[in-house]
């Protein structure tokens, strides 16, 4: 299984700097803020490293969407994830 | 119904003894749906073997043989280190009791297989016959889904079902695949071949592994839709302001509702005890195993069933709310104001149940991840006013303010503000000193908006029901009983004052005019009230009572108020009752009976209840943890009595320490 390469040009930030509508994907060791118990968590909820994901509400709580299933996250959650912003044209 | 008996899994015994299917999914999957049209009527909640953790258990009836169907609790992975995935983990290895299934029923949400499919494999690796059952059909075909059954057969190694818990499409259809997998058991060769088709590694390449199986079996799915309606809903719903004020709003609907649609059953309920009572009263002799029967047995229960409606009313209406996926927004709104008191949003719900009752409020905290979380919110949850506390609010409050509608109105919603407050602040002590450390922030997924189903509310008020029934019939029962002994026993003989008037009485009967006869009765009934009051006092409850009354003198509470306090630490509703009797109110409507109460009076003939005892009371009352069977629940849930000791003191130390500042503060103000 093949996964997609991480893009070293693109920035890192905190999912809580993200608009509302705009993607991004999750690179390894996207979580290493997080208690091992709510990074497990997350994955086992869907997001885990190299998903992609869109923020369809951004603030408290952040609600983020990875595939078809939507994740609500407080804000100590959602600023300790680390995503990789997708650019304008939406590429990941 | 039983969980069974026998070894785990073992095909060979398949004809001898029940067979055992457990539906496993992640939560919002369907499953529970699956599991009442699967065992319907046929199903109860249950302790699982060696546990204090609830599981539903049911039959089905497949080839004209029951099998024996458990609804483990929605887990997202049976790896992580949760409770309801220890759980799983535990039941599926057969590592609770005899529990072990002979077949696994995988549940996977047809609308979003891909996430579905990723706790599927977790138990595939696992060797156990499994069939993964594809739930929501119909609503994947609404959203242009469709499913290949078979590749998604070839792909996990499995049987695949299509079903529909909701309009019950290939229901009957798993259950005879369940049965046949079950009775096939798993050998060598069967596990290597499937093995050898799943995915081996971590959570990113088994989900892309599932992605894989999807794009190959589902017609019609994206990886991530733009934005649509339910964001901006989803936006309101967990906004600051609108948020607060849709959630609100909702918490206002509800529980009016609830309480004025309960007010019908409740009376139904009342006039049914009151006549079974009253037959059982004509139907005994006279003596202790009546007195025990009418007072202790049908009286402790009524007192206890008689808040049924509200409490079946109140699952029914969460039920709905959470189904139609309101409740997890709910939680969201609610998590930014609670985890400032050190609260997590998922404490919410089973705060709010404990308006209704604290016992099935304390037993829904089991899915509270966090240990420390779920611990901070069972010791707050009896400060929320349950049900039980109503009839002394309503005593009280007409007493302080008869003929001021309003402000009596305010004095409800002061009392359900201040057990809150004191919840919170409480919370926040102990986040602060014992369970120092901020609740565990939340992460919780949000299942998409859906029309609740009624016939799953149905079963699941059915369920909650009969267990809060149970409750009354064993521990509850035998509480009062308990509580009858010692208000009844030791029995007082009437006094020289009561005998002479039993004598005037009869003297009066025997001289035959209608005038004798009207005024022996009067005097009849006024001795016997006076008996009653005698010997509630000469009772072990009573001397209690007195023994305690210097304790309670800072509150303005004579030997009456004490006793009736004390008795009513079994069970908070006993307090109006006892008083009634303490007063010598006798077969007396509610109506009368608060007003005797109100006009009653000290034996040194000063008023009962003068405002700033009436205060003391209410404020007492709002905080004090009067309740033994919830203290009984604590200790089993907490493994320890350390909890539930530590409860009742801190909340009985709160409910003096605030009806004394009360009373001290209105008898300065001089005001009676």
């Amino acid at each position: 299984m093949e996964r997609p390469a991480s893009n070293p040009q693109r920035p890192r930030i905190p999912l809580t700097q993200l608009a509302r509508g705009q993607r991004a994907t999750l690179e390894s060791g996207c979580m290493a803020g997080l208690p091992e118990h709510d990074q497990c968590l997350l994955r086992a909820m869907g997001v885990h490293e190299h998903c992609e994901l869109r923020v369809c509400k951004p603030g408290e709580p952040c609600i983020i969407q990875v595939e078809r299933t939507k994740v609500g996250l407080s804000g100590p959650v959602a600023n300790q994830l680390m995503v990789t912003p997708c650019d304008g044209s939406g590429a990941c | 119904m039983s969980l069974g008996a026998g070894a785990p899994t073992s095909p060979a015994g398949a004809g001898i003894r029940t067979l055992r299917a457990a539906l496993l999914g992640q939560p919002n999957t369907g499953k529970t749906t699956l599991f009442n049209r699967l065992c319907g009527a046929r199903a109860r909640t249950a302790n699982l073997p060696g546990t204090t953790v609830e599981s539903r258990v049911g039959l089905t009836r497949v080839q004209g043989r029951d099998m024996e169907v458990m609804d483990l609790p929605g887990s997202y992975g049976l790896h992580l280190e949760l409770p309801e995935s220890r759980l799983c983990r535990a039941c599926i290895e057969g590592r609770i009791g005899d529990c072990a299934p002979d077949v696994v029923v995988l549940v996977a949400d047809a609308t979003n297989l891909a996430k579905s499919l990723r706790l599927a494999v977790q138990a595939l690796r696992r060797r156990l016959p499994c069939v993964v059952a594809v739930t929501l059909a119909d609503e994947a075909r609404r959203k242009g889904l469709s499913l290949d059954a078979a590749k998604l057969r070839t792909r996990l190694g499995c049987p695949v079902c299509v079903t529909s818990g909701r309009t019950g499409e290939g229901v009957s259809q798993l259950a005879e695949q369940a049965w046949c997998t079950a009775v096939e058991g798993m050998d060598d060769a069967a596990f290597a071949r499937r093995t050898a088709l799943l995915p081996d590694g971590d959570d990113a390449v088994v989900a892309a592994w599932c992605s894989l199986a999807v794009a190959e079996s589902v017609g019609g799915q994206r990886a991530v839709s733009s934005e649509s309606v339910s964001d901006r809903v989803d936006a309101a719903l967990t906004h600051p302001v609108s948020g607060a004020a849709v959630f609100i709003m909702v918490m206002a609907v509800l529980f009016a509702g609830i309480f004025w649609l309960a007010q019908f059953p409740m009376e139904a309920i009342d006039w049914i005890f009151s006549n079974v009572g009253g037959w059982l009263g004509a139907a005994l002799p006279p003596g202790p195993i009546r007195d025990l029967a009418v007072e202790g047995v049908v009286g402790g229960v009524a007192g206890t069933v008689v808040f049924l409606p509200q409490i079946a009313l109140l699952f029914f209406m969460l039920s709905l709310l959470e189904d139609s996926g309101y409740l997890a927004r709910a939680a969201f709104a609610a998590d930014r104001f609670m985890r400032r008191f050190g609260l997590p949003g998922q404490a919410f719900v089973p705060l709010l149940s404990s308006h209704a009752c604290a016992l099935p409020g304390i037993l829904s905290t089991r899915l509270i991840p966090d240990p420390r979380d779920r611990l901070a919110t069972i010791l707050v949850a009896p400060f929320m006013s349950c049900t039980a506390r109503l009839p002394v609010y309503v005593l009280l409050i007409s007493v302080l303010f008869a003929g001021k509608p309003w402000l009596a109105a305010l004095a409800f919603i002061g009392c359900y503000a201040t057990g809150a407050a004191a919840g919170a602040l409480s919370a926040l002590l102990a986040r602060r000193t014992l369970l120092r450390g901020p609740a565990r922030p939340m992460m919780l997924e949000l299942p998409p908006y859906r029309r609740p189903s009624l016939r799953a509310a149905a079963w699941m008020t059915l369920d909650r029901a009969t267990l809060f029934l149970r409750n009354a019939g064993t521990m509850i029962l035998a509480i009062c009983v308990v509580m009858w002994w010692l208000s009844a026993y030791p029995r007082a003989k009437p006094t020289d004052e009561m005998t002479a008037r039993y004598v005037q009485a009869e003297t009066l009967r025997q001289e035959g005019t209608m005038d004798g006869l009207t005024r022996a009765a009067v005097l009849e009934v006024e001795t016997d009230a006076m008996l009653a009051r005698h010997q509630q006092l000469q009772s072990f409850a009573g001397r209690i009572g007195r023994a305690a009354q210097p304790a309670f003198a800072p509150l303005g509470f004579d030997d009456q108020l004490t006793v009736a306090t004390l008795t009513s630490f079994l069970a908070r509703e006993v307090f109006v009752s006892t008083l009634a009797v303490l007063q010598g109110a006798r077969e007396e409507d509610e109506r009368q009976v608060i007003e005797r109460i109100a006009q009653g009076r000290r034996a040194d003939g000063e008023p009962l209840l003068d405002t700033p005892t009436a205060a003391a009371l209410l404020v007492f009352f709002t905080l004090a943890m009067q309740c033994l069977p919830t203290l009984a629940l604590v200790r089993r849930e907490t493994g320890s009595w350390k909890w539930p000791l530590l409860q009742l003191v801190w909340m009985s130390g709160l409910a003096w320490g605030g009806g004394a500042l009360v009373h001290w503060i209105l008898l300065a103000m001089e005001v009676r």
